[in-house]
């Protein structure tokens, strides 16, 4: 049976290098490189799945060899992730899908419903192998379709795109931005054991990699400086403990990936590449660093006046936008603005409320008032997403009856009813030759300008990040617990340590278990993203947020049900929902206790309090604009309530 | 007198041609489209004609003498990423943070609605 099994091998593999070396005459050594990884991997799925056949379930030592090979097939394919995942994503998600159905609103597709994508491939098979019925059929389906979805890498769509460097750079920068957040995480390798042992093999073969690309591409070849960061941090790996838990992702991402990454960019404008891939849709060539702002394009923040860049402009919508936010002649009863609820003193939300007051000043609304800032780095807006423009957002709840309570005509009629206001929006319509007269779009539209430009201030964690600039030690420990043990980096993933993930095109949303009180007798009612998308998997899911500012923005949750920051941490150690004996069948959060120490929950409280942001103090407008309508001329700045 | 009359005449005709010139370009959209989708792709349309002029204009209207001619677009080229890609100057002039993939619809629904007139035939000289 062995022996049958070796000359199967044998012959497969040696039909695989006579096809490499057939080709080899005229194709060069990168494209070789590519074909012999593609080909191993399609053998190890084979053999897998001839492993598989021999393998009885019920006997835990087959069991045992079965596991074995599942390891040995994810190494194969380790060695080739760098193109795999780039080249052709949806294959990828075949290949190495970390979740069996995954819903996905790209940036590119987001007017649109969103898409069901069921995955498969080996991680999927692994976890099932260690379910507690794993059944034959399904594993050698996950494999087969794993195996069908590698077979696509050899079509010529795609191999043809390895003809000419541009995809190199842009799969190298993926990658580089993958080793930042996600291969480090343990998200997508399901055995935690066997993460270093993975991330090795990968920057191992990737050395192979890029010489053969220099020898092919000698003219936009990697640099030395490059390749010997990248021998150093070969090393630095290397030396790092087996235990996933104690790996030091700080230094990790701070002296090797982020100066990678610096360099990359510089030669994706030096050699002038072009992208045909809409996985860079959202991604900025001319972002100067992973913790860069400007990494990724999440919204329009400035609406209709998109293309206005003359600064003297600028500063008067920026300006007309402040006016307008403490402006409650945008609301029903002119008694509200937007900083009544969004107080830009406490990071543009309201920390001394679970959440805000309803329009009709004594009922209370169902979700806690979010901050404002960063907003602008999101694909998906609300708790629940279902906004995707930020001018959308904010019409929405000025015409919202429980928010502000007015309507579209009314707000645009009162708005020019005040002399400044009118002179202000004229002669800013004119920068917005598509919308020539003043409208809603116009007021909304210098509303984000405004508070948007709040989104853009770093923290000390970004200087320490990328400049060396000193931290304290629990700060850096508390990223290595974020990044590790804590495991919070598979859902808040830097830059910006929200839901949106490499390659940057969508807005993740997660099922926690959010209870309706902190005495844990029911689940909050709030079925959150489900309303938008009714589908099984999204009952009581809601968008991840980001954690930066997240010390100054408590209370916690869509429903402001955690009230400060050792109860947040208490809630994920406890393994959410489900954790402290709540019934989430569909929870994304592991019911696992993370066995957190106390100093440990401190450590992670110091990286967080280091991501507070460096935002300006803002004062209200002593005076608002005056309006012809007398009856409006008593509205307060900020408003009432 | 007569003279006056004939010149006043000659007059009106060129004011007027210069008016109707300037609303040469005009829309025509499939006779199954219902009134209502007409009306919103209408509304589209105008915005789009307005984002031309303002972002695209500039590279490729072409200059005939006194006249402005809007090229023809081959259809297979009006797709959003294609066309921020398409060639390196556009990567920067039509990127997400200068034309929003809303924008950039309209823009589409303009040059495919436009109607083409016997004036401008002429296809875009980046894809003759």
């Amino acid at each position: 049976m062995i022996r049958k099994f070796v000359v199967i091998v044998v012959l497969i593999l040696s039909a695989c290098w006579l096809v490499a070396f057939n080709q080899s005459s005229n194709t060069n050594s990168y494209q070789t490189n590519y074909q012999l990884r593609i080909g191993a991997l399609e053998t190890a799925e084979k053999q897998l799945l001839e492993t598989l056949a021999q393998t009885n379930l019920k006997d835990s030592q087959q069991v045992a060899q079965l596991d074995d090979a599942i390891v040995r097939t994810r190494l194969t394919m380790k060695a080739a992730d760098f193109w795999l995942r780039y080249l052709e994503p949806l294959a990828y998600k075949q290949i190495n899908a970390p979740l069996p159905v995954e819903w996905e609103t790209e940036v590119f597709e987001k007017y649109e419903p969103p898409y069901k994508r069921v995955g498969a491939g080996l991680t999927l098979a692994y976890l099932h192998l260690h379910d507690d019925n794993p059944n034959t059929d399904t594993l050698k389906s996950l494999i087969q379709k794993a195996l069908t979805a590698t077979n696509i890498y050899t079509h010529d769509s795609i191999t043809q795109r390895l003809t000419d460097y541009h995809h190199f750079y842009l799969c190298n920068r993926l990658f580089l931005l993958n080793l930042a957040a996600i291969y480090t995480t343990g998200f997508e390798c399901p055995n935690t054991d066997k993460v270093i042992t993975e991330l090795n093999a990968m920057l191992h073969s990737t050395v192979s990699l890029y010489q053969s690309f220099n020898i092919s591409f000698p003219n936009v070849a990697l640099p030395q400086q490059y390749l010997d960061t990248f021998s150093a941090l070969l090393k630095f790996v290397a030396n790092q403990p087996k235990d996933i838990t104690q790996f030091d992702h700080f230094h990790f991402v701070r002296n090797y990936i982020n100066p990678l990454f610096r360099l990359n960019q510089q030669l994706i404008v030096q050699h002038k590449v072009v992208s045909k891939s809409l996985v860079d849709y959202a991604l900025n060539k001319r972002a100067t660093d992973i913790f860069d702002k400007r990494l990724y394009y999440g919204q329009n923040g400035k609406g209709v006046f998109l293309r206005v860049t003359d600064s003297l402009a600028l500063a008067q919508i920026n300006e007309l936008g402040k006016q307008l936010f403490f402006d409650p002649i945008l609301s029903g009863n002119n008694k509200r603005s937007c900083a009544s609820c969004h107080k830009p003193d406490q990071c543009f939300t309201d920390t001394s409320v679970v959440s805000a007051l309803q329009y009709n000043g004594y009922q209370r609304l169902a979700r806690n008032t979010p901050s404002l800032l960063n907003t602008v780095h999101n694909h998906l807006l609300m708790a629940d997403g279902k906004h995707y423009t930020l001018e959308q957002q904010a019409e929405d709840v000025m015409t919202n009856p429980h928010e502000m309570g007015s309507d579209a005509k009314k707000i645009l009629e009162q708005v020019l009813s005040c002399n400044d206001y009118k002179l202000a929006l004229w002669q800013l319509a004119k920068l917005t030759p598509s919308e020539p007269e003043p409208n809603i779009r116009h007021i909304t539209s210098a509303i984000i300008s405004y508070y948007s430009t709040f989104s853009f201030y770093e923290a000390p964690f970004d200087a320490a990040i990328k400049q060396s600039v000193v931290i304290s030690d629990a700060a850096m420990r508390g990223y290595n617990l974020f990044m590790g043990k804590a495991q919070c980096g598979t859902c808040h993933f830097p830059p910006v340590f929200n839901g949106v993930k490499p390659p940057y095109v969508g807005s993740e949303f997660e099922v926690l278990g959010v209870p309706a009180d902190t005495s844990y007798t029911r689940l909050s009612a709030d079925t959150g993203r489900y309303v938008v998308n009714p589908a099984p998997e999204m009952f009581r899911a809601f968008r991840t947020g980001t954690v930066r500012n997240a010390a100054r923005t408590a209370p916690y949750m869509h429903n402001g049900v955690i009230s400060d920051m050792k109860q947040l941490i208490a809630f994920y150690n406890n393994g959410g929902g489900t954790g402290h004996g709540l019934n989430v069948p569909n929870q994304t959060l592991s019911a696992d206790s993370l066995h957190l120490s106390s100093s440990e929950q401190q450590d992670l409280i110091a990286f967080i309090n280091s991501l507070n942001e460096d935002i300006p103090i803002i004062t209200k407008p002593a005076t608002l604009p005056k309006s012809k309508n007398k009856q409006l001329n008593n509205r307060q700045p900020g408003g009432e309530y | 007198m007569k003279l006056k009359s004939v010149g006043l005449i000659i007059a009106i005709i060129a004011i007027a041609s210069c008016a109707t010139r300037k609303n040469t370009v005009r829309y025509q959209f499939p006779s199954s489209m219902s009134a209502t989708v007409k009306a919103d792709y209408v509304k589209q349309w105008e915005k789009g004609k307005a984002l031309y002029e303002e972002n695209c204009a500039k590279c490729h209207n072409i200059k005939r003498g006194k006249k402005t001619i809007i090229p023809i677009f081959p259809e297979d080229k009006l797709a959003g990423y294609d066309l921020r890609q398409d060639n390196a100057s556009h990567e920067n002039s039509i990127a997400e943070n200068k034309i929003t993939s809303e924008e950039m619809v309209y823009i589409i629904t303009f040059l495919t609605y436009k109607v083409h007139t016997s004036n401008d035939t002429v296809r875009d000289k980046n894809h003759l």
